[in-house]
């Protein structure tokens, strides 16, 4: 009788505690696609990053503390499955589809400097950051995180994500002013 | 700009300087006017930037993405309760199991037993369910007929709504009359960002709707 309470007591605790991990993790989903599509300059190769970083999220859901940033945990995943990945196809020796892409967008952006010069140039020249500044710059300048924690996603020291950040700032410096 | 640095300058901008620091900083920043006009920029391309990634939030995700989170959370709730249940009560499980591996081996029967002509029959349902859904008001009905299947296959779209996902999403009964059988059950699609309509859930009549405006 009592194995049985506790199975139902265990099942009634995964059925409570779910529904509020999925609506957090659909919420993320937007912020989770943007960061995968600032690691990959590439739309098919963010959603299917997202996708994966979703899938094994789910998965791993045990090893996420609760109480800890949901966001900073997934956002970890996709650093790692996309760190993996470019190195699976660096060891294949492909040519890197995203950079192609980020290519595309940069000429997308010269389009679009007709209208709005600064934005546009800004926008093309974040494009062609290398990917690790382009990623400490959206974790910093645009979620608002402190370096530690841009540290801690990326898997870099605080020192790196600082230089990179400045070395960031520093080449859309240069657009903004050629563009004045 | 003297002995200050763009990386202390960017630090400083993003309030990441101790206090020593940050009063070392700002007392530099008095007489260097150079200084300052670099921090001014990092303002100013902070906005660009902040403007430039907020485009891609705007985007639509993509179904599949969303539905991976259902189906994921899903399959491991079954897992977890599998597991509870294996624990705790091992013989009961196993008996579990043979159910639910007989029902398997009887659906593996049924799908090697399913004709072309049913596959047709799922062909002509879903034409009419994209013709419906794309084209339809909510209360009229869209029916395809086939004089090969001698069946008419009937979709009226119920309800409309937007997912918390952003995607639109209606609800519909399905008729199906061959040769003269007639079944109906009830659908609900999604949108797909391609403009093609997913169907996500079927359940026949009686069985519990799903929950207003949360399903995808």
């Amino acid at each position: 009788m009592l194995s049985i309470q506790i199975v139902l007591e265990g099942i009634g605790k995964v059925r409570r505690v779910e529904p509020q991990i999925e609506k957090e993790i659909i919420a993320l989903l937007p912020r989770l696609r943007r960061f995968a599509l600032g690691l990959t300059r590439s739309v098919p190769a963010a959603d299917d990053l997202a996708q994966a970083t979703v899938e094994r999220a789910i998965v791993n859901l045990d090893k996420w503390q609760p109480g800890t940033r949901l966001d900073s945990w997934m956002y970890r995943i996709a650093h790692n499955l996309h760190r993996n990945e470019m190195r699976n196809q660096a060891i294949r020796g492909e040519k890197l589809g995203a950079i192609q892409m980020g290519a595309e967008q940069a000429l997308d952006g010269e389009r679009a400097a007709m209208a709005r010069l600064e934005f546009s140039a800004v926008s093309a020249a974040i494009a062609q950051l290398p990917e690790d500044q382009r990623t400490a710059l959206l974790l910093v300048a645009v979620e608002g995180r402190s370096y530690r924690e841009a540290a801690e996603i990326t898997g870099a020291s605080v020192a790196a994500v600082t230089s990179r950040i400045a070395r960031a700032r520093e080449v859309l410096r240069g657009v903004v002013e050629r563009s004045d | 700009m003297g002995e200050v640095t763009a990386e202390l300058l960017s630090a400083y901008h993003d309030r990441e300087l101790g206090l020593e620091e940050t009063s070392r900083l700002r007392r530099s920043l008095a007489a260097d006017v150079e200084a300052r006009a670099v921090l001014d920029a990092f303002d100013r391309i902070d906005d660009a930037v902040r403007e430039s990634f907020a485009e891609d939030l705007d985007a639509p995700i993509s179904l599949d993405l969303a539905r991976a989170v259902r189906s994921g959370l899903a399959a491991r709730r079954r897992r977890a309760i599998g597991r509870t249940v294996l624990r705790w009560a091992g013989p009961v499980a196993a008996a579990i199991a043979i159910v639910v591996f007989g029902d398997r081996w009887v659906e593996q029967r049924t799908e090697l037993a399913l004709a072309e002509r049913e596959l047709q029959i799922a062909e002509l349902t879903d034409r009419a369910v994209q013709d419906a859904l794309e084209n339809a008001l909510s209360g009229t009905a869209v029916s395809l007929a086939d004089d090969k299947l001698s069946g008419v296959v009937s979709i009226t779209p119920t309800r409309t709504y937007l997912s918390e996902t952003k995607h639109w999403c209606r609800e519909f009964v399905e008729d199906v009359v061959i040769d003269g059988k007639h079944t109906t059950r009830f659908g609900l699609a999604c949108r797909e960002n391609t403009g093609e309509w997913r169907r996500v859930q079927t359940r026949l009549p009686g069985s519990t709707p799903p929950p207003v405006g949360t399903v995808l």
